[in-house]
């Protein structure tokens, strides 16, 4: 979830296999981009959401890039 | 090792923005007062140094414009119009692109005309001050409009 410009939960352990869906809560725009190049969503307008399913253990940092101080991390777990 | 990473850098202004945007919003500043000094050039009848100011300035955000606002625009707000121009976000960056295309066009259409015999004789004008004088304008329209955009996209959310 997105909201406020924050994403909460952070971080959100996982495990292997999950699908994770971003939902932007705000009415401004805002994207969900892995620090890694894992995955990358368009701007996401209120109420728009971006889903990605994670295949590997590990851990996944992202940001919005429109906004860079917002960060988050995904912790998939075996 | 080298990692490769896709992470942005924030900007240097203390706001939410990113830095491309912050650099936007200095070379935008800086860019009017040099408008400014341009005017001076030409009420000292500087002429020469009167144009190239001014067509360095036109071309210099000619380039920001590709290279950073355009973009922007592109991806945060082309796809919401005309359904979300009801919110500030969408609203104040549409009006700012608005103001902003007709300077930076008019301005382009005064280089020609001034520096130029590319433009047919009659597209010239001859009233220069008022072309001129009109450019200013609009150009300081739309940089009200585009602070107002850097305001409600970076700061107002964040405070």
């Amino acid at each position: 979830m997105i909201d406020n410009f924050v994403y909460r939960p952070v971080p959100l352990t996982v495990k292997v296999g999950t699908t994770v869906t971003w939902i932007n809560h705000d009415d401004i725009p805002h994207t969900v981009d892995s620090t890694q190049g894992k995955f990358k969503s368009a701007a996401l307008d209120t109420d728009d959401k971006f889903e990605f399913r994670f295949t590997e253990a590990g851990e996944y940092p992202f940001y919005c890039r429109i906004h860079p101080k917002m960060t988050g991390k995904i912790i998939v777990q075996p | 090792m080298i990692v490769a990473t896709h992470l942005p850098v924030s900007g240097f202004l203390g706001t939410g923005a990113t830095f491309a945007a912050d650099v936007n919003f200095i070379v935008q500043l800086a860019m009017s007062g040099a408008l400014i000094v341009g005017v001076i050039l030409a009420k000292q009848k500087r002429y020469r140094a009167h144009g190239a100011c001014q067509t360095t300035v036109l071309l210099l955000n000619l380039w920001m414009i590709a290279l950073t606002m355009w973009p922007s625009f592109r991806e945060q707000v082309v796809p919401r119009i005309p359904r979300a121009l009801e919110r500030p976000y969408y609203a104040i960056a549409t009006v700012h692109m608005l103001l902003g295309s007709s300077a930076e066009l008019l301005g382009i259409y005064v280089v020609l005309v001034a520096g130029t015999k590319l433009a047919p004789q009659s597209l010239r004008f001859t009233n220069w001050k008022r072309w001129m004088r009109i450019e200013l304008a609009l150009w300081m329209l739309a940089l009200t409009w585009g602070i107002g955009t850097y305001y409600e996209w970076y700061v107002a959310p964040f405070r």
